[in-house]
């Protein structure tokens, strides 16, 4: 997932460890948009597929997210995304290049029926915004069993029993004894094209990556996917009702949802 | 003759008879019906499945008696604060043990 993992356990060292492991390589085989071979690959190559469960599953949140916050969690981005540039993993794409191409439709319609994903012509599914917090709920389920947790992707972490002191990336530090953390922000994953500082987070209505006046927003949430979710929704400007820290782009801190 | 054409009469009639006999009792009617295997295996699976549905039965009573004791603890206590209704978090000074950055 092009992301470092941390497991932190209250318990035998070392313990389940290897279970993390093989349940982020195992996702990321399914749910990956870089892997030729991966099932959202060859839903996305064919249009139609019949899903295993964890693709059944990622697609059915990710399409409730979509329907909750009114379209601005979409995970019909792809196209937009590869137009902006991020067409390959992260550490591949050049950090700068020629002008990028012009935005993308979103919104393509995604119809599930049974185990039978189908999708409109020329709609394409990126599951980056919301695989990545479901695996670490996977995870951090594996690993409560050998004692209280923490399990870290790269910032989208979630916590089983314990108390967890969690830095916010330049801010505050919320402890966290439930629940997950997850923070989005145009800091990270950017790189230029034609001289114009481009992300990874689209806006849905532009099909462009999303401008406004946020740095990154960070959210509290019950699992680590809702906290995937709730988090790009507040930096695309929806309204969200969760623990919150945002961070504008001229480095000011807002604590909302009742951090304050 | 007519002792002859007797003897024959009543040896038909004996043979005639001991095949009756023979046929009823190879019938065997008062023996009761030989369920064939697979009936037997059906017999088995129905058998399987009662116990099972008594334990799911079991299973689901406690877990409705354990929601509903559940449901009854959470009427009692006042809703939480939105700070945490996301998760168990507040701001502390402690040192962080992990941070959350832009994934």
């Amino acid at each position: 997932m092009g992301t470092t993992v941390e497991c932190l356990l209250d318990g035998e060292p070392g313990a389940g460890f290897e279970h993390v492991e093989a349940e982020f390589g195992r996702l990321e085989a399914l749910l990956s948009r870089f892997r030729p071979d991966s099932e959202l690959s060859r839903l996305n190559a064919d249009g139609a597929l019949e899903a295993g469960p964890e693709l059944l599953r990622v697609t059915r949140l990710a399409l409730e997210a979509r329907e909750r916050s009114g379209g601005l969690f979409d995970p019909t981005v792809h196209d937009a995304v590869v137009a902006a540039g991020y067409d390959r993993s992260f550490e591949l794409v050049p950090s700068d290049g020629p002008s990028a191409a012009a935005g993308a439709r979103c919104g393509g319609g995604i119809r599930i029926e049974g185990d039978r994903i189908e999708l409109e012509p020329g709609t394409r599914l990126d599951l980056g915004g919301i695989a990545k917090g479901y695996t670490v709920d996977r995870a951090v389920e594996l690993l409560a069993v050998h004692g209280p947790c923490l399990v870290n992707a790269g910032g989208d972490l979630a916590v089983r029993g314990g108390s967890w002191p969690v830095g916010v990336d330049g801010s505050v530090t919320l402890e966290l004894t439930r629940g997950a953390i997850a923070t989005s922000g145009r800091d990270r994953r950017r790189w230029r094209r034609g001289g114009e500082e481009l992300h990874h987070l689209i806006d849905p209505a532009t099909g462009r990556p999303a401008e406004n006046g946020l740095l990154r927003v960070t959210v509290v949430a019950d699992s680590a996917a809702e906290a995937e979710v709730q988090a790009k929704i507040a930096f695309l400007g929806g309204e969200v009702d969760v623990p919150r820290v945002l961070v504008t782009a001229d480095g000011r801190t807002t604590l909302a949802g009742g951090l304050e | 003759m007519t002792n002859h054409a007797g003897r024959l009469y009543a040896t038909a009639i004996a043979v005639l008879v001991l095949f009756l006999t023979w046929a009823v009792v190879a019938a065997n009617p008062w023996a009761a019906p030989r369920a064939s295997a697979q009936v037997q295996l059906i017999s088995l699976r129905e058998q399987a499945l009662r116990r099972e549905q008594a334990l799911v039965n079991t299973i689901l009573r406690q877990r409705a008696a354990a929601a509903k004791q559940s449901q009854q603890i959470s009427a009692q206590v006042p809703a939480p604060a939105p700070a945490s209704s996301g998760g168990g978090v507040r701001i502390v000074t402690l040192p962080p043990l992990t941070i959350t950055k832009t994934s």
